[in-house]
């Protein structure tokens, strides 16, 4: 099996865009997280997310596909082995040359520091070797066709092995400075195969409160700003120096719904609750209508997803309240878990425990704190959750195991403790998820998932609610910030900033 | 004040951060929450983690033994002079606290001048003639200082100062332009506290024999006020200057958000939503050992300035 190609970067870009009047600008993009947070001498203390500083072997592509970037070409030898052809002519920012040593390296020092990485991508520490200069083999512990996918994610940049102060990658940018537990500042590197980046200079300042953020955006001291709140979002857009980009990722909300409480183990009223939800209107008043009407578990933009193939998300609350009654709910209030970190879910939640009490189904919301979230819903003591789940990668495979296989991380706990989870609807869908894992065409992946997508939707194992857009505020005079559905892969290349 | 004083104060101190410690390691130990599923999906840039990367994690970190072997190796470590690390960045827990501290205590100071600097004229002011107008527009503005939250004071201050007036910039650290904002947020609200205190005080001084019999002697106003009161006013205003200390590191927690000035307040609070143990506990014995070091210094100062108040010594 061949999944890459040889040929050109997809990250070239034309010569052009060094053009004086674009390369003199300077930008600065306000973030969420401290990039300067990580201290593993891996990425030298700089976070690898959003900088482009370092690059992996396999990109993730606007589609969510995989795609060739520092390797060209990987193929799997036998059920467990891959080999990575390298991209010849690839320099890192110190001119060297780009190895198969360099790969080995970055990877050995991963493992070596992230004692939990070898569990992630189903690689122990020793399973990665040069065959030759520009060839790396890996093995894994298991078959695992989704495994370059798996790496196209920034934590597998490679790095260059000489431990030098600075971080130096194979990247469109280069480290000028870093302010510890403030900003970092890029340079675009000048060498790099796909041409020059424009930004002469481009800072990424840690600004963790999303008001200061937007306040910072007004006055202009950033030029975009990461993540805004949604319900700042059309102000930011109206107004006559500032915008919105918005742009769907691979994240989705849904209601989770315990199949193994009760009332809500009655199939009747689980497929009652979701008639009695309107998820336009969701999207619509709550999230200003960033955000797409999800029919399903998986988002829209997942290659193997079957969105369009489900059921319609427009309410039928007769319907719901027919349901209703012939089910054997009698009246008991129904828990909502929430997180209490997004607003956004209180503000949901109490629109759905209004539609469900319009059906005749009492509720109530609990809201817990961001860390034991997880613990309380995994212990299965709500009937009803909401939760999101998104991808950094290519490889979503995981998410769909983690939420409805028996074995994934979601139901794990009670299954194990006594045989029931959360929202695993039983065996044959466990089969199915086993087979899509191990597909190994794409055809085969959405055959076997997608049938997946529809029995949870049918059985009422979940309540989609919404495929999330990421918002990102921007000064009116800034262009090129290009449409990656995964907010830490955006490219800053082309930004330009119009006079 | 005698040496048998300091020391029996230094013994409380060990005694009240051991105790600290047992409890603040016990609370997070029993909180539910599990540190590995929060740190990993944070360092997944938001990818929720799989369950065999969540147990290597675990074991990796010893978050899977008992509690007494994990405070045990945590005090095995703080006894040595290791604060132990990160489990979010690796990073030595006791280097991020350095790294962090001065901005903590540059803004404490900043604010703490501010508070004073407004505070002690202003109740003063309104003691002195009270009922007049001074005295009311004081005790206006110290309900208002008293009544504001700092996050809104703090972003009232950006729209103003720094988007309206293009004085000084939104947020960040480094030079001064970047403090008198978070400094003014924080020092108000306790200048609002310290101007009732100071009214309170001097009008109870003002009153008392001692300055009747030294207006009495034809002293002038002036001096009565300002040599003979407010010495004595004083003594009530050095305490709670010291308990307002407490105030400073709640406040700079919200301060320094709004601000994104990287300070203690900050470490802190991202290490709870994060469950990163090793940094909570640094913190927090951090801050208990500034209390009570506080607490001492406070009392010092009380004998220095009045000397009827005895440390340590036989009652007389």
């Amino acid at each position: 099996m061949s999944n890459g190609s040889e040929g050109g970067s997809d990250h070239s870009r034309t010569e052009s865009t060094s053009a004086p009047s674009a390369s003199e600008e300077s930008f600065t993009v306000a973030l969420a997280r401290d990039p300067t947070r990580e201290k593993w001498d891996i990425y030298r203390g700089i976070t690898p997310y959003y900088t482009h500083v370092f690059e992996p072997l396999v990109d993730t592509t606007e589609d969510m596909e995989t795609a060739p970037l520092l390797a060209t070409e990987w193929t799997a030898v036998d059920d467990t082995t891959w080999e990575f052809s390298l991209r010849d002519g690839v320099t890192f920012h110190n001119g060297d040359s780009l190895g198969a040593d360099a790969v080995v390296h970055s990877f050995d020092r991963v493992f070596e520091q992230l004692s939990w990485v070898p569990g992630w991508i189903g690689v122990e520490p020793d399973g990665v070797t040069a065959v030759d200069d520009a060839t790396v083999r890996f093995r894994t512990t298991e078959p695992f066709p989704a495994f370059p996918g798996t790496i196209s994610h920034n934590y597998f940049g490679i790095q260059h092995p000489d431990a030098t102060e600075k971080p130096v990658g194979t990247g469109p940018f280069q480290v000028k400075n870093v302010e510890e537990e403030q900003s970092i500042t890029l340079t675009p590197d000048e060498n790099y195969r796909g041409g020059t980046a424009s930004p002469a200079e481009l800072t990424f300042e840690w600004i963790k409160d999303p008001n200061t953020r937007v306040l910072s955006l007004e006055k202009g001291s950033v030029d975009i700003a990461q993540k805004v709140p949604k319900s700042r979002a059309t102000a930011i857009d109206e107004a006559s120096e500032t915008a919105i980009e918005t742009h769907l990722t691979p994240e989705t909300s849904l209601v989770a719904v315990n199949l193994y409480r009760a009332p809500t183990d009655d199939e009747r009223l689980r497929q009652a609750l979701s008639w009695a939800v309107d998820q336009r209107r969701i999207v619509e008043s709550v999230l200003n209508g960033m955000g797409k009407p999800a029919r399903g578990p998986i988002s829209s933009i997942v290659p193997w997803a079957v969105h369009d193939d489900l059921p319609t998300d427009e309410p039928d609350r007769d319907r719901a309240r027919e349901l209703v009654e012939q089910s054997g709910y009698s009246g008991e209030t129904l828990s909502i878990l929430i997180n209490s970190e997004n607003t956004d879910d209180r503000t949901i939640a109490q629109i759905l425990s209004g539609w469900f009490e319009e059906i005749g189904v009492g509720s109530e919301i609990r809201q817990v704190d961001p860390a034991s979230f997880y613990d309380t819903f995994t212990a299965g003591e709500a009937n009803l959750t909401l939760v999101s789940f998104g991808s950094n990668s290519a490889a979503c495979d995981y998410l769909i195991r983690a939420m409805f296989h028996s074995d994934g991380s979601d139901n794990r706990k009670l299954h194990e403790q006594n045989g029931t989870g959360i929202y695993n609807p039983g065996e044959e869908i466990d089969r199915l998820i086993e087979q899509g894992y191990r597909a190994e065409t794409l055809e085969e992946k959405r055959d076997r998932y997608g049938e997946v997508q529809r029995r949870v939707v049918d059985t009422g194992a979940v309540v989609p609610l919404y495929y999330n857009d990421y918002a990102f505020g921007r000064r009116a005079s800034v262009a090129g910030i290009d449409k990656h559905p995964i907010a830490n892969m955006i490219d800053w290349s082309d930004l330009s900033r119009n006079q | 004040m005698s040496g048998q004083y300091l020391l029996r104060r230094l013994l409380t101190m060990v005694v009240v951060l051991f105790a600290v410690s047992v409890l603040t390691y016990g609370l997070i130990f029993i909180t539910p929450g599990d540190p590995a599923r929060t740190i990993l999906t944070q360092q997944m840039g938001g990818q929720t983690p799989s369950h065999e990367a969540v147990a290597q994690f675990r074991t990796a970190k010893g978050l899977d033994d008992s509690f007494p072997i994990q405070y045990a190796r945590w005090m095995g470590g703080v006894v040595r002079g290791d604060l132990g690390q990160s489990y979010y960045s690796n990073g030595a827990v006791t280097t991020m606290i350095a790294q962090r501290l001065p901005n903590t205590i540059v803004l404490a100071v900043a604010s703490m001048l501010v508070a004073v600097t407004i505070a002690v004229p202003a109740g003063i002011a309104s003691a002195v003639e009270p009922g007049s107008h001074t005295d009311y527009a004081a005790q206006f503005g110290a309900l208002v200082g008293v009544s504001m939250p700092n996050f809104w004071l703090g972003y009232l201050l950006i729209i103003v100062c720094s988007l309206r007036l293009d004085v000084f910039p939104v947020a960040g650290a480094g030079g001064l332009e970047h403090l008198v904002l978070p400094a003014l947020t924080l020092g108000s609200g306790m200048a609002a506290v310290i101007t009732r205190l100071v009214r309170t005080a001097m009008l109870n001084v003002l009153d008392a024999d001692y300055v009747r019999m030294a207006r009495s002697k034809g002293l002038r106003e002036r001096i009565v006020v300002y040599k003979h009161a407010l010495r004595n006013a004083l003594v009530p205003v050095v305490t709670i200057i010291g308990l307002q200390l407490s105030y400073v590191l709640n406040g700079a927690v919200v301060v320094e958000v709004v601000f994104q000035r990287p300070g203690l307040g900050t470490l802190l609070v991202d290490a709870i939503f994060a469950r990163d143990y090793p940094i909570v506990q640094g913190v927090t014995l951090l801050i208990g050992v500034i209390f009570v070091l506080t607490n001492v210094v406070v009392d010092l100062t009380y004998s220095r300035l009045d000397p009827r108040i005895d440390l340590g010594g036989e009652p007389t």
